[in-house]
């Protein structure tokens, strides 16, 4: 019997999605840690973190691979080509938030012995915002719900607050100590990194609105 | 079909089914019928969903 193009197409664009799930929670994951790393000075485990990054990079590019390959051979038109456009883009904004977390574990391992200017509070609520958007967008992408796609970019309001109240909070420490400004500079880097990851999270959902109808333009 | 929408500026899309021969469902440049056609049938045929 004669296979299926559409079919085997069909087959080969789900796997693609099952393995942009995976990545997605690879990195999701990735960045809940490296902020559970740093508030509990958990170097072996920021150094863990910091090798897992080689296997994002790696998702990501085996990932990219296969979807070139399934537009070169099934030569894909309108929302299918889309699709595959949009999952190039999907993996670049996972690849990036992995690095971020990375950025993070080096932060903790460069922090090292020092004792925290500050308990970390806002931090750890950052990662869990952001790593929360990730998760919805990326079902959003999935089940090409536009509904989800276009509620999530306001929730960065939230993420952007969170910095703002950490920024100034270490800015105060800087001044009434100056001895804490690398640390307080690192932290502050820190919850660049997870502004950062919230930012590229609109992006995804950007292309999720894309995809599904053709209209690429800012959601935030 | 990949060598119509290169070598083509517009593009028609016509359908037969059980009851009608030769229904012109789209007309549209080429890009546009390629990458966002305004008809499901037309998406559901370029993307040999069906034909």
């Amino acid at each position: 019997m004669a296979t299926n193009p559409r079919g085997t197409f069909q087959r080969e664009l789900e796997k693609l999605q099952d393995q942009v799930l995976i990545l997605g929670s690879l990195v999701g994951d990735a960045l809940v840690s490296s902020v559970v790393f740093l508030k509990g000075r958990d170097f072996a485990g920021s150094e863990r973190l910091i090798e897992r990054d080689r296997e994002i990079n790696e998702k990501r590019f085996e990932i990219e691979e296969q979807t070139l390959a399934l537009i070169a051979l099934h030569q894909p038109v309108a929302r299918d080509l889309r699709t595959l456009g949009a999952i190039l883009e999907v993996v670049t904004e996972l690849e990036r938030i992995g690095d971020y977390a990375k950025g993070i574990g080096k932060i903790n391992l460069m922090i090292g012995d020092q004792p925290l200017i500050k308990p970390l509070i806002d931090l750890p609520l950052m990662a869990d915002k952001a790593s929360s958007m990730l998760q919805h967008a990326l079902q959003a992408f999935v089940s090409r719900d536009l509904e989800v796609a276009r509620a999530i970019p306001p929730e960065d309001d939230e993420v952007d607050g969170l910095y703002n109240q950490v920024y100034r909070e270490l800015l105060t420490f800087i001044l009434s100590e100056p001895g804490s400004i690398e640390q307080a500079n690192y932290l502050l880097w820190a919850a660049h990194n997870l502004e950062r990851a919230a930012d590229r999270t609109i992006n995804v959902c950007e292309r999720v609105v894309f995809m599904v109808t053709g209209d690429m333009r800012e959601l935030a | 079909m990949q060598q119509a929408a290169r070598v083509s500026d517009y593009t028609a899309f016509f359908y037969t089914d059980e009851s009608r021969c030769g229904q012109l469902v789209e007309f549209d440049v080429t890009k546009k019928i390629f990458t966002n056609p305004e008809d499901q049938r037309t998406e559901d045929y370029i993307a040999g969903r069906f034909g």
